[in-house]
């Protein structure tokens, strides 16, 4: 049915432009529904570490995979996802490994028994800008 | 409190009916045609995702489990078949909320895996506002000049458009933006420079960058972002906030290298569609495109289009070009150029704009 009188209709666009009020102050103030809405700590003093990258190489092939994730699950999980699987490799935890396995099965060329190297580069902001703080190397066979 | 009522009524009713009818219909074919080319989201890709990431917070998907492949699969299918019947304004009104709930659910699942993609919210907008409007009266099968058309819906998308980006100005001035001590843009141009994401001229502002230069940017974007939700009830001044949206959409796919075309799309509805059409008459493009309206050239556009899904994977063209992100971005974003400078350019020197259009 057609609305086709000025008073439906602003009833209408008034009921949605107050439910659009309320779900931004849901977000603002109830949490949120997604962390990266958040905008991420600043470094403020100057001191706190910046951002970091991640780096893979995969059979000897090195590739930024933290792209892609970011553009496929969110930046926040995918860390935990191979954070996960780090512990579940050092523990020989079977079990979670094969689960943590199958969060990275769309990464072509990753299966179980590739190496992994994972770098990981610490940044910290500094007075005259941007310095490399640590680099973190290791692997882990999947 | 009469003179609010009736500035609103003004605003809502009758501030876009400079637009006129044909203006409506052609957005429709354009917004169409403009997702063929940049594309909706691909739901048959949430099976590759795994499914211990599946975490629904708040949307239609907190009711189920995630569904089996063949059901994002038809949903796919399901959505294109809505977009060609609208293409061709077949059943508009219904076409279009069927379409725009399409895009809700697949984007309720999508979304669960905890990232959202914010270049997707206006284009779902779009039909679900403009089924309203009655915007298939026009350049469609079902055409008639004597069906009117709504042009309320038009400002209720003027208003989504800038509350959007009023909630995101307002969130960077709670995050710290306007804090002297230290830049965000600058904070978000060398993330990305370090997450290796660099647009065409992050290596260039990361190197010319000064402290004021920064700041002058952060206060910038957030005066700009804030100022759309006010400039909404003038449609001259939302024009221009239009214009300078696209420009600074630009701005960020240079730097940040993040692309928002499809909300290029949407902005098409607030350009100069007199210049558009007239140039298109001007071509006989225009009836060459209204002959096509019919029924047998669905048909074989639905046939078509359902092959290439089937044999190619896309039927999306810009996930077939052989450009990056910026490449096929530039695309949209030429195009909107074009319409700014080809109507400045007749405004300026053919002065025979019909008083009430601007830009």
């Amino acid at each position: 049915m057609m609305i086709n009188s000025r008073y439906k209709v602003n009833v209408a666009v008034v009921l949605f432009i107050v439910w659009m009020l309320v779900q931004a102050v849901r977000s603002a103030v109830g949490g949120e529904p997604y962390p990266a809405i958040k905008y991420p700590g600043f470094p403020g003093n100057g001191k706190a570490a910046l951002t970091s990258r991640e780096l893979y190489k995969v059979a000897g092939k090195e590739r930024t995979l933290i792209t892609h994730y970011e553009s496929v699950y969110g930046h926040a999980r995918y860390r935990k996802l191979l954070q996960d699987i780090t512990v579940a490799v050092d523990n020989n935890d079977e079990n979670a490994r094969l689960k943590m396995l199958s969060g990275l099965r769309d990464i072509k060329g990753l299966q179980r028994g590739d190496t992994v190297e994972i770098v990981e580069r610490t940044w910290q902001a500094t007075k005259s800008g941007y310095a490399e703080n640590a680099i973190n190397r290791r692997q882990i066979v999947l | 409190m009469n003179w609010i009522v009736s500035a609103w009524n003004k605003w809502l009713f009758d501030e876009y009916k400079f637009l006129g009818a044909e203006a409506v219909g052609a957005f429709r074919v354009f917004y169409c045609l403009a997702m063929f080319l940049v594309g909706f989201n691909s739901y048959s890709s949430i099976s590759r995702y795994a499914p211990e990431l599946y975490n629904p917070k708040r949307s239609l998907a907190i009711w189920f489990d995630l569904p089996s492949p063949i059901f994002f699969q038809l949903l796919d299918y399901f959505i294109l078949l809505c977009l060609i019947l609208l293409l061709f304004g077949f059943r508009a009104k219904w076409t279009s909320l069927i379409l725009g709930l399409a895009l809700i659910i697949g984007n309720s699942f999508l979304y669960s895996f905890d990232k959202i993609s914010h270049g997707n919210l206006l284009t779902t907008f779009i039909p679900l506002v403009m089924a309203f409007s009655n915007w298939g009266a026009r350049f469609s099968i079902e055409r008639s000049d004597k069906q009117e058309v709504e042009y309320w819906p038009v400002s209720l998308m003027s208003f989504i458009i800038g509350f959007g980006m009023f909630t995101a100005g307002v969130f960077k001035v709670v995050g710290g933006w306007l804090n002297p001590s230290y830049q965000a843009i600058k904070f978000h141009v060398f993330k990305s420079f370090l997450n290796l994401r660099e647009g065409l001229f992050t290596g260039v502002v990361v190197e010319m960058g000064t402290p004021v230069l920064w700041e002058v940017m952060d206060y910038v974007i957030v005066i700009f972002e804030i100022g759309f939700l006010l400039v909404v009830f003038n449609r001259k001044w939302f024009q221009g906030w239009i214009v300078a949206a696209i420009f600074f959409h630009i701005g960020v796919l240079l730097v940040l290298d993040i692309s928002f075309s499809k909300n290029v799309v949407v902005y098409f509805l607030f350009l100069n569609w007199a210049f558009i059409l007239g140039t298109m008459r001007y071509s006989q493009f225009l009836s060459f495109l209204t002959k096509g309206f019919n029924y047998p050239t669905m048909v074989v556009f639905i046939l078509a289009i359902f092959a290439i899904k089937y044999f190619f994977g896309s039927p999306y063209l810009m996930s077939h070009l052989p450009f990056d992100k910026a490449g096929n971005s530039s695309i949209l974003f030429g195009l909107a150029l074009l319409v700014i400078f080809g109507s400045w350019f007749q405004i300026f020197y053919e002065r025979r704009t019909p008083k009430n259009v601007s830009l």
